[in-house]
C-alpha cells in the first residue's frame, strides 16, 4: 500500500470548500427562493383552476390531442439523461474528469424526473384517476392495458426514477457521513440517518464499491431504455412523421444532448456562485464541450437520415409535414430548432478556445435546452395537425394555462435544484479526495 | 457480558504514510484476530479494479434478483391476460415484445434495488458498534480500531500502534450505545404492510354508501324526493321538459351508451368484456325502480358499474335518472 502524504494534506480544504456551500444562503438566495415559490404558486393555481373547470382550459382539440404537456413530459425526461450520461457513461469508462460533474448532473436528474411525472398528471383529464394505471386486484376488475405503450412508460420511468434515486443516493452516503459530524442543527440527524453509521471502514468501502460498480452499467442500460420507451409512445403509432424506426435512438440521442447542455448551465452556475473554481476548472467545460460536439453531430445525423428518407419517399402524407416544416405553418419555430441545436453548437464548440470559456459554454447550453424544447414541440404537433384526411387539418398554440403550468414547473424544477444545493454536497467530496489522490500518485 | 470490563477496546490515529500493513501483521502476531481489527480511511484505500478476484457472490444476487425481476414482468404483462381476459378482434392478447419489454423495465428494477438492500444491509453489518465514528479521518487521517482486547493484551496493542507512528490513542469502552437516528425496520416493514393491504381497497369506499355505529340504517330516499347537494332546485316540470331533452340525451350518450347500449338494454359495445353484464334498462325490474331509486344507483354505482357521484354533478344525475326512468315503454308521471 504506498501511500505518500501529497494529496491527503489537501484534504481540509477540500471539506471547506465543498461543505461551504451547505451554509445557510445570503438575502439573494432567500430573494430568489421566494421569486421561484411564487411562480410556483402561480403553476399550482393554474393547475387547480384546469382540474376545476375541466381539461378544455388547454387548446387541445380533434385532432390535436397530444401537445405541450407531453411534449414538456419527453423534454424533462430528456433534461434527466444528465446525470445518468455524465456520470454512468464515465464513470464506466472511467475517465477521471467526471468527478466535480457527477453530483451536480445526478441532482439534475432526480429532479427532472419529478417534474416529468407531473406532466403526465398535468396531461390526465381526471387526474384523480391516476391510480387506475396501477396493476392491483381491484373492484373495477379492470387490469392495466399492457399492449398500450403508455404503460411501457409508466413502467419504466418508476424504474427509471427509483434507480437514479440509488444511484445519487450510493456515493452520498459518505458525504453524509461527513456532513453528519460537521454540519450541525436541525440538519444533524438526518443526515445521521441517511448515513446509515457509515464510519469508514474498509469493509463498508468494498460494499458500497462494489454496489456502485454493479449497478452503474444497470443504471446505463435503464437510461437508454426510458428514452426508446418515450420514443416508442410515438413511433408505435401510424402517424406520419412518427411510425419511423430511428424514432428510440433519435430520441435518446436528442435527451442526452438536452442533458449535456443542462449540465453545462449547471456547472457555470455552481461555479460561479459558490466559487469553485479550482475544483470545475476549465478542462471540464473542454471535455464537456467535446463530448457535446460528438452528440450535435449523431443527433444531426440521425435527424438527417430521418428526412432524408421521408423526403426521398415522397408520399403525400408524409411530405405534408415535411413541408409544413420546411416552409409552411412551422417554419419559424423549425428553423429556429435546426439553428439552436446544430448549427450554433458546432460553430462554437468545434473552437477550443470557446470550450474553455465558461460564459460561452453555459450559453450554448441555454440555446440547446431552448431548442430542444421547441424541438419536442414539433416532433409532437406537426405530424397531429397533419393527419391523413387533409379535411381535418389543424393548427395549434398553448393556452395561457398551459404556458402558466409550464413555467411553474420550471420555476419548481429550479426551486428544488437550489433548496437541494443547501442539503446536498454538490461535488463528491470523498470522490473529489480520491482523484486528488489518484491524479497525484499516478503521474 | 459480564467480562465486559474486562476488555477494552483502542482506538489510534495515524497519518497517511504510516505502514498500516506492517502494524497488521505485528497485531496479528500478537495474537488480535483479524476480525478485531478495523481500519478506517476517508477514501477507499484499495483502489477500485485493483482487486484480484472479486468475490462473486454480490453478481449472483443482482442476477437472481433480475431473474426474480422477469418474472414479475411475466406476470404482469402475461399472467394477468389470463387472469382478466380480453379478447379484441381476435388478435392474440398477450403480445411477446409488450411482455419482454415490461420485464426488461422489471428485471432492472428488481436487480437494482435488490443490490442496493444488499449493500445497505452490509454497509451496517460492517459498523463497528464499540468505536464512534472518528471524524478526524475526513482530514486525510487514517485510524485503527483493535476492539475487544484483554486488559493484559492492551499494552502491548498499545506499544505496536504508537512504533507505527499513532497521533492520538485512545480506549473505548466496548458498550457504547449505538448511534442514535436510526429510524427501525419494524416501522418501515409495517408501514409498507399498510401501504399495500390499502392499495387492495376500493379507493372508492367513502363513497359508498354506509352508516356509522349508532346510526340508524338509511333507507333509500323516499320518492318523489329531490336531492338536497344540488345547488340548483329541480322542479318536476323541468325535470319533465329536460327528460328528452338534448342534454339527456348527449349525457347517456356519453356515460351510459358504452355498457347499456344505445337503447338501454344493456347491449353497450362494452358490454361483451364486461363480467357481468349491463342490466337492460327496460327490463320489468329496473321499470319497478323509481326515478330516486336510479338516482341513488347512479350516484353510487352498483356491483360492476361505477359510481358516477366524482363524474357528474346532481343535476346531471337526476336528469339522467329521471331520462332512465322515461324509458319505460309506458311513462306514467312516477308512481304515486
Ligand atoms: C361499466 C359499465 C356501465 C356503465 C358505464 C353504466 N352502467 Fe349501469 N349497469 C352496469 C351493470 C353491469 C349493471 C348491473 C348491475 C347489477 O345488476 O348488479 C348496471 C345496472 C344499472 C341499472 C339497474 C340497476 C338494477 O338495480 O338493476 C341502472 C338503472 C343503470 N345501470 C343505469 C345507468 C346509467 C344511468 C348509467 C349512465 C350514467 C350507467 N348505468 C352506466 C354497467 C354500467
Amino acid at each position: 500500500m504506498k501511500q505518500g502524504s501529497v494529496g491527503w494534506n489537501d484534504m481540509p480544504a477540500i471539506n471547506r470548500d465543498l461543505l461551504a456551500p451547505l451554509s445557510p444562503g445570503g438575502r439573494g438566495y432567500v430573494l430568489l427562493v421566494v421569486l421561484l415559490a411564487a411562480i410556483v404558486s402561480a403553476g399550482a393555481g393554474a393547475w387547480i383552476y384546469q382540474i376545476e373547470t375541466g381539461i378544455g382550459q388547454t387548446n387541445l382539440h380533434p385532432p390535436i390531442f397530444w401537445s405541450a404537456y407531453i411534449a414538456s413530459f419527453v423534454y424533462w425526461i430528456g433534461v434527466s439523461h444528465s446525470g445518468t450520461f455524465i456520470s454512468g457513461v464515465l464513470r464506466l469508462s472511467k475517465a477521471e474528469w467526471r468527478r466535480p460533474i457527477t453530483r451536480i448532473a445526478e441532482l439534475m436528474t432526480i429532479i427532472s424526473v419529478v417534474i416529468a411525472t407531473l406532466f403526465v398528471f398535468y396531461h390526465l383529464g381526471r387526474s384523480w384517476r391516476w391510480y387506475y394505471l396501477i396493476p392491483y386486484p381491484n373492484q373495477r376488475e379492470i387490469w392495466p392495458d399492457f399492449r398500450s405503450p403508455l404503460m411501457w412508460d409508466a413502467t419504466a420511468v418508476l424504474t427509471y426514477a427509483t434507480a437514479s434515486t440509488i444511484y445519487l443516493y450510493l456515493p452520498l452516503i459518505p458525504d453524509f457521513a461527513l456532513a453528519r459530524d460537521r454540519i450541525g442543527g436541525w440538519r444533524r440527524p438526518i443526515y445521521a440517518a441517511l448515513s446509515l453509521g457509515w464510519q469508514g471502514s474498509q469493509q463498508q468501502w468494498q460494499a458500497l464499491n462494489t454496489a456502485i460498480r454493479i449497478i452503474t452499467p444497470l443504471i446505463v442500460m435503464v437510461m437508454i431504455s426510458v428514452h426508446s420507451i418515450v420514443g416508442y409512445d410515438f413511433g408505435m403509432s401510424l402517424v406520419p412523421g412518427w411510425h419511423t424506426s430511428i424514432i428510440a435512438p433519435y430520441f435518446v440521442v436528442g435527451a442526452v444532448h438536452s442533458g449535456l447542455g443542462m449540465v453545462a448551465i449547471g456547472l457555470y452556475l455552481v461555479r460561479r456562485t459558490y466559487r469553485l473554481e479550482s475544483y470545475i476548472r476549465l478542462e471540464h467545460f473542454d471535455k464537456l464541450g467535446k463530448l457535446m460536439v460528438a452528440m450535435t453531430l449523431t443527433l444531426a445525423y440521425f435527424y438527417f437520415s430521418d428526412q432524408l428518407t421521408v423526403w426521398y419517399g415522397k408520399v403525400p402524407d408524409h411530405m405534408a409535414i415535411l413541408h409544413s416544416l420546411m416552409s409552411g405553418t412551422f417554419a419559424v419555430p423549425q428553423w429556429t430548432m435546426i439553428t439552436l441545436i446544430y448549427v450554433l453548437p458546432l460553430i462554437t464548440l468545434t473552437i477550443p478556445a470557446f470550450r474553455h470559456w465558461p460564459l460561452g459554454m453555459m450559453v450554448i447550453g441555454l440555446c440547446i435546452n431552448v431548442g430542444m424544447y421547441i424541438e419536442r414541440m414539433l416532433i409532437l404537433v406537426p405530424p397531429l395537425a397533419h393527419p391523413r384526411l387533409s379535411y381535418n387539418w389543424s393548427d395549434y398554440f398553448p393556452s395561457w394555462v398551459e404556458l402558466t403550468i409550464m413555467a411553474g414547473s420550471f420555476a419548481l424544477a429550479v426551486l428544488l435544484y437550489v433548496l437541494a444545493v443547501k442539503f446536498v454536497p454538490i461535488i463528491s467530496i470523498w470522490e473529489e479526495k480520491e482523484g486528488h489522490l489518484h491524479g497525484r500518485e499516478s503521474h | 457480558m459480564v467480562e465486559n470490563h474486562t476488555r477494552v477496546g483502542l482506538l489510534a490515529l495515524f497519518p497517511p504514510e504510516a505502514d498500516m500493513d506492517t502494524s497488521r501483521r505485528r497485531l496479528e502476531e500478537a495474537g488480535i484476530r483479524q476480525e478485531q481489527i478495523t481500519l478506517l480511511s476517508p477514501i477507499p484505500l484499495a483502489a477500485p479494479n485493483t482487486e484480484a478476484h472479486p468475490p462473486f457472490w454480490p453478481y449472483g444476487i443482482t442476477i437472481a434478483a433480475g431473474l426474480v425481476g422477469i418474472g414479475i414482468g411475466l406476470f404482469f404483462s402475461a399472467g394477468t391476460a389470463a387472469l382478466y381476459p380480453l379478447v379484441t378482434g381476435g388478435k392474440p392478447i398477450v403480445a411477446a415484445p409488450v411482455v419482454g419489454i415490461i420485464s426488461y423495465e422489471t428485471m432492472m428494477l428488481m436487480a437494482v434495488v435488490v443490490t442496493f438492500v444488499t449493500m445497505i444491509l452490509r454497509i451496517r453489518r460492517a459498523r463497528d458498534l464499540t468505536v464512534e465514528r472518528e471524524a478526524r479521518i475526513d482530514d486525510g487521517r487514517l485510524a485503527l480500531s483493535v476492539r475487544d482486547i484483554h486488559h493484559d493484551q492492551e499494552a502491548t496493542v498499545r506499544k505496536i500502534m504508537e512504533q507505527a507512528g499513532a497521533l492520538d490513542i485512545r480506549s473505548v469502552s466496548a458498550d457504547l450505545p449505538l448511534l442514535e437516528g436510526q429510524p427501525s425496520a419494524h416501522v418501515v416493514g409495517m408501514l409498507a404492510l399498510c401501504c399495500l393491504a390499502m392499495a387492495g381497497c376500493s379507493q372508492d369506499m367513502q363513497e359508498q354508501q354506509s352508516y356509522q355505529s349508532q346510526e340508524a340504517p338509511r333507507l333509500h330516499s323516499p320518492s318523489g324526493s329531490i336531492p338536497r347537494d344540488s345547488r340548483t332546485v329541480i322542479s318536476r316540470e323541468t325535470l319533465a321538459a329536460d327528460r328528452m331533452s338534448d342534454r339527456a340525451k348527449e349525457l347517456f350518450r356519453i356515460n351510459c351508451l358504452p355498457c347499456h347500449g344505445e337503447s338501454g338494454e344493456g347491449t353497450g359495445p362494452v358490454a361483451p368484456y364486461l363480467k357481468q353484464l349491463p342490466a337492460n334498462l327496460r327490463a320489468p325490474r329496473v321499470r319497478a325502480l323509481s326515478s330516486t331509486e336510479i338516482y341513488d344507483i347512479i350516484t353510487q354505482g352498483k356491483d360492476m358499474m361505477p359510481s358516477f357521484l366524482g363524474e357528474l354533478s346532481a343535476d346531471e344525475r337526476m336528469v339522467l335518472a329521471s331520462f332512465v326512468e322515461s324509458m319505460k315503454p309506458y311513462s306514467l308521471p312516477s308512481q304515486r
